[in-house]
């Protein structure tokens, strides 16, 4: 039942981050104190099912079900996202993994604490899919361009994190049966299975 | 948490890890070489894909419509505001560029006289409905401005000094019935003196002790002679618009129009100077005949 809500939001958000791109002009013809956003706003499509797989990175205490879940994850990713197939289940289950080590080491008690966590796991995400693309892609040049976008993609995704944290949140609540089954320290950021 | 549950776990991460790494070369080489669960599953997504695009594409175009015509409006505003900045901009500068034609014209008139004067401007028209005067800001610079001074704009003679008031002064025009100047036809170097009618409706002078044998026509124009010591020779004064040559008498019938237009006048030269000649200075000088 868990997995499933999990599965299945995360398609809707990577669904959602498909047609992010098409709210983009509109915002991109705003300027903000003068400035303009659109030179800014170039790469910035975010992951939104990555803070999902930190989430769960953090939260989630059964290694096999939180692997799963992120291989699944990047599956569907891989299905609707784009590229090649294969390289986000593998990148979803390094930063899962990734996440779940840092969790034990690093403090991650409230979202402020999470953000950073957030932003070095789009980050490693990034390197990781540009460092397969250099080491098996035949363009050698294609992984320095997109790198371009490594930083934008990373902080869009890390102002988005809370959201998808939250939301990730109340799925963990609504699958345990309501908020008293529930881990009773996953809002405040403590690792879920540790209360229990 | 059992030691074979630990080392599963393990296992299956790196098992995780291990097969997408190991298709990953042939998928990156070759992305359009799907396996048949992959196909399978984006056939079946196909659908629910295309329903999230279409779904985006309706909400963002109607929020990019909202957003479109909440410029537009703003662009309007800003655009109406910078016409109506832009329209008055042009009649300054059209209101500049005439007072500048202007300003050229009695400059050049200053110039070609050979007697003093200051410039004045008009800050009043025909004050009265009896008395054809206009009210003049006297830009005196120091000069003394009296009555019987002549008073000359761009076209020609416009009056004389009436009355002066501190740096305000009144302005007998041609037309007026009081006023008067001898005047001669450059082309026949025929005489006369032009007087004002008065008449309210039009600016009209009559031009009085034309003899009848002298050669006058319509079209003529009437200077100052420099008799009278009062307007300085060769200012225009007005162009004959009516001949009657009578069968009797002495003397033609001459009407004449003003050649400055009254109506257009903004600013004048007030002759302050010794008119050139043998002439008295103009303060011992009375009022015309």
């Amino acid at each position: 039942m868990r997995s499933t809500a999990y599965l299945l939001v995360g398609l809707v958000l990577i669904l959602l981050q498909g047609v992010v791109f098409r709210f983009l002009p509109w915002v991109s013809g705003v300027s903000l104190l003068g400035v303009e956003l659109r030179p800014l706003l170039t790469g910035i499509t975010p992951n939104l099912v990555l803070p999902m797989v930190v989430y769960l990175g953090i939260h989630e205490d059964s290694m096999a079900r939180g692997a799963l879940l992120s291989f699944g994850l990047g599956w569907e990713l891989d299905l609707l996202g784009g590229g090649p197939a294969f390289i986000h289940r593998f990148t979803l289950v390094a930063v899962w993994w990734l996440s779940k080590i840092a969790s034990s080491r690093v403090s991650t008690q409230s979202v402020v604490m999470r953000l950073p966590l957030a932003f070095a796991a789009s980050l490693a995400e990034s390197a990781i899919i540009l460092t397969l693309l250099a080491i098996f892609g035949q363009d050698s040049k294609r992984p320095l361009e997109l790198s371009a976008l490594l930083l934008p993609r990373a902080i869009s995704t890390t102002l988005l994190a809370p959201a998808v944290f939250d939301l990730s949140h109340r799925l963990a609540i609504f699958a345990w049966g309501g908020p008293s089954r529930a881990p009773a320290n996953v809002g405040s950021g403590t690792v879920g299975g540790q209360g229990r | 948490m059992s030691f074979y549950r630990r080392y599963r776990d393990i296992f299956l991460v790196i098992l995780l890890l291990a097969v997408p790494f190991f298709f990953l070369r042939a998928s990156i080489r070759n992305p359009e070489d799907l396996n048949v669960i992959d196909r399978t599953l984006m056939r079946v997504m196909a659908p629910v894909q295309f329903l999230a695009a279409a779904s985006a594409r309706r909400l963002s175009q109607w929020f990019s419509d909202y957003v479109y015509l909440v410029d537009v409006r703003r662009d309007n505003n800003r655009l109406s505001r910078e016409v109506q900045r832009l329209r008055h901009d042009v009649r300054q500068l059209a209101q500049v560029e005439a007072e500048n034609e202007r300003l050229r014209g009695l400059l050049g008139l200053k110039e070609s006289l050979a007697v003093e004067t200051v410039s004045a401007a008009i800050t009043t028209k025909t004050p009265t409905e009896f008395f054809r005067v206009a009210q003049l800001a006297i830009d005196h610079g120091g000069a003394r401005v009296l009555q019987n001074m002549p008073v000359i704009g761009p076209g020609g003679a416009v009056g004389l000094i009436r009355t002066v008031s501190g740096d305000s002064a009144t302005v007998q025009l041609v037309a007026d019935a009081g006023f008067g100047v001898d005047v001669v036809v450059p082309r026949t170097r025929a005489r006369g003196f032009v007087r004002g009618i008065g008449d309210e409706s039009k600016y009209t002078v009559k031009v009085e002790y034309v003899r009848r044998a002298d050669e006058v026509e319509v079209g003529d124009l009437l200077v100052t002679s420099g008799v009278g010591c009062r307007f300085p020779e060769g200012i225009a004064v007005a162009k004959v618009t009516e001949v009657v040559k009578r069968d009797f008498g002495s003397y033609q019938a001459v009407i004449a129009e003003p050649t400055v237009d009254f109506s257009r006048l903004d600013s004048v030269l007030v002759v302050v100077g010794q008119v050139p000649g043998d002439c008295p200075r103009l303060e011992s000088v009375g009022r015309n005949p």
